[in-house]
C-alpha cells in the first residue's frame, strides 16, 4: 500500500514541521500561525502528490512509443 | 492566531493640556500608532487653529526645496542622514532658512550680474581682436593694392581687375564718411542677417565676418556658436537702421574705435578688467560653494524635521480646542496592545514639559467601525498586498492571507511545475533575498523595485515549482528517474523496462509501437511524480491531460470547501445566525464534492466508467444508473442508485434553503419590533447596537450584539459598512422585496458560481500544459534540432536562442500569466465564498511613515 506509505511519509514531515515551530520560541499567536503555513503547506504537498500517485493505480492508458 | 483577525481597534479620546500639546503630538508620532479622527470636519483647512503653521511649514519647505534645486545645479550631492537627526527649534530653524536664502540668493544674484559683464566683456574682447584683423588686413590690402597701382601705372598698362572706385578712394580724399558698427551675432543667424541688412540698405553696406566659436551670451548666460562681424555703411539713417536690426537678430553691437592706437589700449584695459572680474568671480563661486556644501551636511535633516513639523500641526489641526482653550480633546484610533505604549509615550511627554497635569487617556464608546489593522511581518507584508489589493479586510473578519500565503505560491507552481524553472526562479529569489539589505537601502528602477516587494513570494512560487516539478517530471522538459526505473515494460517480456533501448532496436519490443507498454505489477505506480516512461510516447498528452484537468477538478473543490469554512467562522464569530453556510457546503459538496469522490474511486479501482455520463444522468434520469441497462459500466458500487437521489435531492432542498431564511426572519423580527413600538417598554437585547467595542479575543460569546450590526448593514445593500447604528431603532422601513431580491441574487450567484468557478480551475490544466509544450517545444526543436545538426556553430547559435526563449517567455512572460491567473483564482473562486472585503486600513499618524513616503 504505496499510497499510505506516504501518506505517513507527509504525516511524518507535519509532525517534523510542527515540532521545529513549537519549538522555534515564537509568541503563542505566531506559533498558530505558523502551525496554519506548515499545515497547509504539507496539505498541499500531499494532496498533489496523492493526486498524481493515485491516478497512476490503473490507468486507463497505456504508454505507446512513436515511431 | 496572528493576521487571522485584524487587530482590536479602540477608539480613545486624549484630552491633551494646551501648553504640552505639541510636544506630546510629536511623543505620540514617535510611537506612530494612533490614526486620529478629524474633530473639525466643517471647519476649511484656513480656519483651522494651526493654518498659519503649516503655512510656515511650506514656506520652509519650500526654502528647502531652493536649496535641494541650487545643489542639484552645482552638482554637490545631499548626505543622507545620520541615525536620528538634530532637532533644531522651529523657529530658529526658520530664521536660519530665511536668513540662508537671502544670503544664497544675493550670492546668486551678484554672480549673477558679474557673469554677464564678463561674457560682455569678453565678447568685447573678441570683437576688438577679430575686427581688428579685419581692419588691419583691409589696411595692408589698401597698401598693397596701392603700390600695384603705382607699379602698373608707372608701367602704363592699367590693370583691368583693380577696384576703380577704391583705387579712386584712394587717389582723391574721401567726399561721403563711412561709418560702421561692429558686434556679436549667433552663426545661424548670420545668413539672414546679411540678408536684411543687404534689403534695408539697398546693398549699400558691407559686412566683414569672423567665427570665434563657443562664446557664453551675455544675457542668457549660454554657451553659443558665434560670429563676430563688422558691418559699413554710409549715413546716419543707414545707421539707425543697421542699429534696429542689430536688436532684432539679438546681435550685440560694441563700441570700436577706428584708431588702431586706440584700439590697442581698449584692448589692454579690456584685458585687465577681465583679470580682475576673472578673481572676483571665482571668488564669488567659492563663497557659495562653502555655503552650500555646509547646507548639504544639514539640508535632508532639515527636510525630515519641516515635514514632521507639517504632519504634527495636520494632526492638531485634527483636535478640537476646547472652549476655555486649555485643553485640546483629540478622538484617535489605537490598537489595543499598543495601549501601554501609547501611555508611557504620554507620560514621558508630561513629564518632559513638567505640566502639572498630565495627558487624559480614556477609551470611548463609538459605533463607527474600526479601522483594520494586521501586523505584518516582512515576509506576511507582500502576501498581505496580494489581498488587500482586492479589498481591505472588513474589522475583525477572517483574513484569506493567511492561507493565501501557502495556496498562492502552490497554485502558481500547479501551473509553473518544471524543476528547471523552478531553480532559476530560486536563484533569482534568493539572490533578492539575501541582499535584502543591500537593495532595500537603495533606490530601485520601477521593475527591479516590483520583483523586490515580492521577493517572499518570489521565493515560495520557486520553491512549489521544484516540487511540482518533481511530480510532473519535468527539468526543462527533460525527464528524470530520480525517484527510480519506470514501473512500465514491454508487454512481451518484462524485462525490457528502457524505452529508449526499444526505440533504437524497434525488433526488441514491437508491441511497444502498437498496444504500448505494460504495467507488470498494475497498483505500484511510480513513487512521485509521473512515470518517466511516458515521456516522448504518442499517448503523454492525452494521459497528461486527463490528468491535470482532474486534479484541477480536485484541487478546485478542496479550496472552494476551504473559502466556506472560512464564511463558516466569520459567521460564529459574529454570532451572524441569518447567513448560512450549510447549503453552501451542501450544494457544492453533493454536486462536484461527489465529482471528487468518482474521480478518485475511478482511479483507484480502473474501471472505466464515463463520469460525465454519470454526472449529467445523475440529473436527467435520478436513480436509473446503467441507462436501463445499456450503460453497464456507470454502475459503479451498491446503492449508487440511492445515493445518487440523496444528493440531488440534498442540491434542490440547499436552494431554497439559502434563499429563504434570511428574508423571513427578517421580516419577522421587523414585524414584531413595530407592534413593540407601538407602546413604549424596554429595549430587547438584540436592539442593543453596542456592537464592535465589545469584539475581542477574550469572550466571543458577548459579540451577540453584532449581529443586528450586521444586519442593519445587510439592509442596506447587502455588503455596507453598518455604519447608521444611531438611527437603525425600528425607524427605518423594512423593504421585503428588497431584502428577497437581493438574497435571490446572492443564491443565484452561488448556485452558478459553484458550476462556472469549478471550470475555472481548469485553467490550472491549460496553463500547466502551456507552459509545458512551449519548454517541450523550445528544448525539441531548438535545443536538440541543433545539437543533431553537428555544426558547432549551429550548437552555440540554438543554445543561444534557447536560453533567451527560456528567460523571456517562460521565465518571464509565463510566470506572469501564471501569477495572474493564481491571483484571480484567490480573488474570485476563493474569496467570493466568505470574503467582505469593506473595510478601510489603520493609518496611524506616524513618523515613520512620514519619513518613508518622502523618500
Amino acid at each position: 500500500m504505496g499510497f499510505w506509505l506516504g501518506t505517513l511519509i507527509f504525516a511524518l514531515l507535519e509532525l517534523l514541521g510542527f515540532g521545529i515551530v513549537q519549538a522555534s520560541g515564537a509568541r503563542h499567536g505566531n506559533k498558530l500561525l505558523k502551525h496554519t503555513l506548515v499545515g497547509t503547506t504539507v496539505a498541499c504537498c500531499w494532496m498533489m502528490w496523492g493526486i498524481v500517485y493515485i491516478a497512476q493505480l490503473h490507468p486507463l492508458m497505456r504508454p505507446t512509443l512513436q515511431g | 492566531m496572528d493576521l487571522f483577525r485584524s487587530e482590536e481597534v479602540h477608539l480613545m479620546q486624549l484630552m491633551i493640556p494646551s501648553e504640552v500639546a505639541h510636544d506630546t503630538i510629536v511623543a505620540l508620532g514617535e510611537v506612530g500608532m494612533l490614526q486620529f479622527k478629524d474633530l473639525n470636519p466643517e471647519k476649511p483647512a484656513f480656519q483651522r487653529t494651526y493654518a498659519g503653521q503649516i503655512k510656515r511649514c511650506d514656506e520652509m519647505a519650500r526654502q528647502i526645496r531652493f536649496f535641494q534645486s541650487e545643489l542639484e545645479k552645482r552638482e554637490i550631492p545631499v548626505a543622507r542622514r545620520g541615525a536620528d537627526p538634530p532637532t533644531p527649534d522651529l523657529d530658529a530653524l526658520e530664521s536660519q532658512l530665511a536668513g540662508l536664502e537671502t544670503e544664497l540668493t544675493q550670492l546668486n544674484a551678484n554672480t549673477d550680474r558679474l557673469d554677464r559683464s564678463y561674457n560682455e566683456l569678453q565678447e568685447l574682447q573678441l570683437v576688438l581682436e577679430t575686427a581688428g584683423t579685419f581692419f588691419e588686413d583691409a589696411h595692408s590690402n589698401a597698401l598693397q593694392v596701392r603700390d600695384e597701382h603705382a607699379l602698373t601705372a608707372e608701367g602704363g598698362q592699367l590693370d583691368m581687375g583693380a577696384p576703380l572706385l577704391e583705387s579712386a578712394s584712394f587717389t582723391e580724399p574721401a567726399g561721403i564718411q563711412l561709418g560702421f558698427l561692429a558686434g556679436t551675432i549667433q552663426l545661424e543667424k548670420l545668413a539672414a542677417f546679411e540678408r536684411l541688412l543687404f534689403r534695408a540698405t539697398r546693398g549699400n553696406m558691407y559686412l566683414k565676418h569672423g567665427e570665434v566659436g563657443t562664446v557664453a551670451d551675455p544675457i542668457t548666460g549660454e554657451g553659443q556658436e558665434k560670429s563676430v562681424f563688422t558691418v559699413f555703411f554710409a549715413g546716419e539713417r543707414a545707421r539707425s537702421k543697421i542699429a534696429k536690426i542689430c536688436e532684432a537678430f539679438s546681435a550685440n553691437r560694441y563700441p570700436f574705435p577706428e584708431d588702431t592706437a586706440r584700439r590697442r589700449a581698449m584692448a589692454a584695459e579690456v584685458g585687465a578688467r577681465l583679470r580682475e572680474l576673472h578673481a572676483t568671480l571665482e571668488a564669488g563661486t567659492r563663497a557659495r560653494g562653502a555655503v552650500l556644501s555646509s547646507l548639504a551636511q544639514r539640508l535632508d535633516a532639515w527636510g525630515v524635521q519641516v515635514r514632521r513639523e507639517k504632519g504634527v500641526y495636520h494632526t492638531l489641526n485634527k483636535l478640537s480646542v476646547d472652549v476655555t482653550r486649555k485643553v485640546l480633546v483629540a478622538e484617535a484610533w489605537v490598537p489595543v496592545a499598543s495601549r501601554p505604549r501609547v501611555h508611557d509615550a504620554l507620560r514621558a511627554a508630561a513629564a518632559a514639559a513638567h505640566s502639572p497635569v498630565g495627558t487624559v487617556f480614556q477609551p470611548v464608546v463609538t459605533y463607527d467601525p474600526p479601522p483594520t489593522f494586521f501586523r505584518t511581518s516582512k515576509i506576511t507584508a507582500a502576501f498581505q498586498e496580494l489581498v488587500d489589493a482586492y479589498g481591505i479586510a472588513r474589522y475583525r473578519e477572517a483574513n484569506p492571507a493567511v492561507f493565501t500565503i501557502v495556496t498562492f505560491p502552490f497554485l502558481f507552481a500547479v501551473m509553473f511545475g518544471d524543476v528547471g524553472h523552478g531553480l532559476l526562479m530560486l536563484a533569482f529569489a534568493v539572490w533578492l533575498v539575501a541582499s535584502e539589505r543591500r537593495l532595500g537601502a537603495q533606490p530601485l528602477n520601477e521593475i527591479l523595485a516590483m520583483f523586490f516587494q515580492g521577493r517572499y513570494i518570489i521565493l515560495a512560487m520557486a520553491a512549489f515549482s521544484i516540487y511540482t516539478g518533481l511530480l510532473y517530471n519535468e527539468f526543462f522538459s527533460m525527464v528524470t528517474t530520480l525517484f527510480g526505473a519506470s514501473r512500465w515494460a514491454c508487454a512481451e517480456d518484462a524485462a525490457i523496462t528502457d524505452p529508449v533501448a526499444m526505440q533504437m532496436d524497434h525488433t526488441l519490443c514491437p508491441s511497444a509501437f502498437n498496444s504500448g507498454l505494460a504495467m507488470p505489477r498494475p497498483g505500484a505506480p511510480y513513487p512521485v511524480g509521473v512515470d518517466p516512461a511516458w515521456h516522448g510516447t504518442r499517448t503523454e498528452l492525452p494521459y497528461l491531460n486527463s490528468l491535470k484537468m482532474k486534479m484541477s477538478i480536485v484541487l478546485g473543490i478542496a479550496q472552494m470547501n476551504g473559502g466556506i469554512l472560512l464564511s463558516f467562522l466569520n459567521q460564529r464569530y459574529f454570532s451572524d445566525s441569518l447567513s448560512t453556510w450549510g447549503p453552501l457546503v451542501i450544494f457544492l459538496n453533493s454536486l462536484f464534492g461527489y465529482l471528487v469522490v468518482l474521480i478518485l474511486a475511478k482511479w483507484a479501482s480502473g474501471v472505466t466508467t464515463d463520469l460525465y455520463h454519470v454526472m449529467i444522468y445523475m440529473f436527467l434520469q435520478p436513480g436509473n444508473v446503467d441507462c436501463s441497462g445499456q450503460c453497464p459500466e456507470n454502475h459503479m458500487y451498491r446503492g449508487q442508485a440511492f445515493v445518487q437521489v440523496v444528493l440531488v435531492l440534498a442540491a434542490l432542498i440547499a436552494v431554497p434553503w439559502m434563499l429563504l431564511p434570511k428574508p423571513l426572519i427578517l421580516r419577522k423580527r421587523s414585524q414584531r419590533r413595530q407592534s413593540r413600538d407601538a407602546s413604549y417598554g424596554l429595549l430587547a437585547p438584540e436592539d442593543n447596537d453596542f456592537s464592535y467595542a465589545r469584539f475581542s479575543d477574550d469572550d466571543p460569546s458577548v459579540a451577540g450584539g453584532a449581529e443586528l450590526g450586521l444586519e442593519a448593514g445587510q439592509q442596506q445593500g447587502g455588503h455596507a459598512v453598518p455604519a447608521g447604528h444611531g438611527a437603525s431603532h425600528g425607524s427605518e422601513e423594512f423593504d421585503f422585496g428588497e431584502v428577497m431580491v437581493h438574497q435571490a441574487i446572492h443564491a443565484i450567484e452561488f448556485v452558478l458560481g459553484s458550476v462556472s468557478n469549478t471550470a475555472s480551475y481548469l485553467r490550472l490544466w491549460a496553463l500547466s500544459l502551456a507552459h509545458s509544450q512551449l519548454s517541450a517545444v523550445f528544448y525539441d526543436r531548438v535545443l536538440m534540432a541543433a545539437i543533431k545538426s553537428g555544426n558547432p556553430i549551429a550548437i552555440v547559435i540554438g543554445f543561444y536562442v534557447f536560453l533567451v526563449a527560456t528567460i523571456s517567455v517562460l521565465m518571464l512572460m509565463e510566470s506572469l500569466s501564471a501569477f495572474l491567473h493564481a491571483l484571480r483564482l484567490h480573488w474570485v473562486e476563493f474569496q467570493s465564498k466568505h470574503y467582505f472585503g469593506d473595510g478601510y486600513k489603520f493609518a496611524p499618524f506616524s513618523f515613520a511613515e512620514i519619513d518613508k513616503v518622502e523618500e
